[in-house]
């Protein structure tokens, strides 16, 4: 049940840190450009403190430390935040587009056309989040079903996959300049990549087939490994296919997560410092 | 004729389909050349895709863990975290654009903390599991491994080092280790060629996905089974 005390207690801790919060700019403003390189590296180092220290205490028995609670809340505040700036990003856009189209730019009609698709979806969007959450009382109506689906279902949905569905056209170029065999490491890109493409489809078993190798491992031929009917059925392409994927790409994979793994460790303890210039 | 009238946009349900099919025309019709017709619709997709955003991620988020832990479980100190977030909007400001860094520097420094979680709780983990893999028999109290198991073992320690031994930079490749680091480069290779492989048939089914929507739901054409 909705309290209504809770929410005006809340409502009023929130303009209250809004107040605060806009009433400490001019304060801030009054730092010297040194101060506020300060304050910044201040600002990333605690941040950065906190996330780590919680990892790195000690727990007890429950598995928990001193942090991990407010861990948790600032993980979701992390979240809130990562949000806004996702509305930053969707203010530039808007900005962009807006300008374009009061200022009668070049091809003009697009950035309308964008503005007009941004507002419509994003009020149903937020009419459907509302309704789903049955926030602030805000129903669900055949208006918002129908408005809903014609534009996220048949529309949305349907652009994105043909948007990404376009790339199949364009990789065949990718694949005539990656598939040029000029040296060994061509080749070898080359024959694997043909080998999975051609092994993960029917087309594969159907090679397979037609060359008569076997189809079934019989226990026999499991317990024995050295077996001819053994040999050949994992030379058939769906066998040789999920080989490489399992036994050869596995450990690839795994050596460039650990590659990325130590730069990323790294860069980060690089930007917790405020050692990379151009951030702060 | 009947299938005509069924054809036709003469109904919602039939409209929206129609819709979709259009939609996938004009995102096609760049395959012939830029024209009109694609840039009204990718400007539609843009928009569609920024405005729909709004809803799950910025309303949704902001409900679910900023206002409703303040009013249901009284988490005060919260009620400066959207605040402290609207300092990215000074980001346009000349005058006050610095002050965006404070949220940005927090970002920043956040995920760089996790970072060293992730590193230790993922990375840690990955690399002792890589390298304690059976290479020998017996490899255990029950005995129990095929050849071809082990023989894998094998491979996948060999791949790995070598491909870690390419991926180092701290000093002169040379001798061995140069030639352990083409070896890798190859396998390299071979990982980079799966994941290529892969990619074409994802897209590939992507666009299989496409057909399949134009001629069953558009041109109402069964096709395949099930």
């Amino acid at each position: 049940m909705f309290d209504t005390t809770q929410a005006t207690w809340a409502a009023f801790w929130i303009i209250g840190a809004f107040v605060l919060f806009f009433a400490l700019i001019p304060l801030l403003q009054t730092l010297p450009p040194r101060g506020r390189y300060m304050l910044i590296a201040v600002f990333t180092f605690i941040s950065g403190l906190f996330f780590a220290a919680e990892f790195f205490l000690p727990v007890n028995e429950e598995g928990k430390n001193i942090l991990t609670d407010p861990f948790q809340r600032l993980q979701g505040s992390l979240q809130v935040i990562t949000a806004l700036s996702l509305g930053l990003g969707t203010y530039g856009l808007i900005r962009l587009h807006l300008r374009n189209a009061v200022q009668r730019r070049p091809q003009w009609g697009y950035s309308l056309v964008l503005l007009i698709a941004f507002v419509t979806m994003a009020f149903f969007s937020v009419w459907n989040t509302l309704a789903e959450k049955e926030l602030l009382g805000v129903q669900r109506t055949p208006l918002l079903e129908r408005a809903f689906t014609l534009l996220f279902d048949y529309t949305l949905i349907q652009l994105d996959a043909t948007m990404f569905s376009l790339i199949a056209f364009y990789i065949f170029s990718a694949a005539y300049r990656a598939f040029r065999i000029r040296s060994i490491e061509a080749s070898i890109l080359m024959f694997t990549a043909m080998v999975v493409m051609i092994g993960i489809v029917p087309l594969g078993k159907f090679i397979s087939d037609s060359m008569g190798l076997p189809t079934t491992l019989t226990d026999e031929m499991r317990t024995n490994p050295f077996m001819l009917e053994n040999i050949l059925y994992n030379l058939r392409l769906p066998q040789i296919a999920n080989w490489i994927l399992n036994a050869l790409n596995a450990p690839v994979q795994r050596a460039i997560e650990f590659g990325i793994g130590i730069g990323a460790l790294a860069m980060a303890i690089r930007l917790w410092l405020s050692l990379e210039r151009g951030i702060n | 004729m009947d299938w005509i009238q069924e054809f036709l946009p003469l109904s919602v349900e039939r409209i929206n389909v129609w819709i979709g099919a259009l939609c996938t025309f004009a995102i096609y019709s760049i395959l012939y050349r830029e024209n009109p017709f694609y840039r009204f619709f990718e400007h539609m997709y843009i928009g569609l895709a920024a405005g729909y955003a709004l809803g799950p991620y910025l309303v949704d988020v902001i409900y679910r863990y900023w206002w409703e832990p303040i009013r249901a479980d009284g988490i005060w100190w919260l009620a400066f975290v959207v605040p402290f977030g609207m300092y990215l909007y000074f980001i346009y400001n000349e005058k006050y654009g610095w002050v965006s860094r404070l949220v940005i520097g927090s970002l920043i420094g956040a995920y760089a903390g996790l970072t060293f979680q992730a590193f230790s709780s993922r990375y840690l983990p990955q690399l002792q599991g890589a390298l304690s893999k059976v290479l020998w028999y017996p490899p255990n109290a029950t005995g129990e491994i095929y050849l071809s198991t082990l023989i894998n073992n094998w491979i996948f320690v060999i791949i790995l080092l070598s491909v870690l031994t390419y991926f180092t930079f701290s000093f002169e490749h040379r001798g061995a280790v140069k030639r352990t680091a083409l070896v890798g480069r190859w396998f390299l290779m071979i990982g980079l060629g799966t994941i290529f492989g892969n990619t074409v048939m994802a897209r590939m089914a992507l666009l299989i996905g496409r057909v399949y929507y134009l001629l069953d739901s558009w041109l109402m054409i069964r096709v395949g089974g099930g």
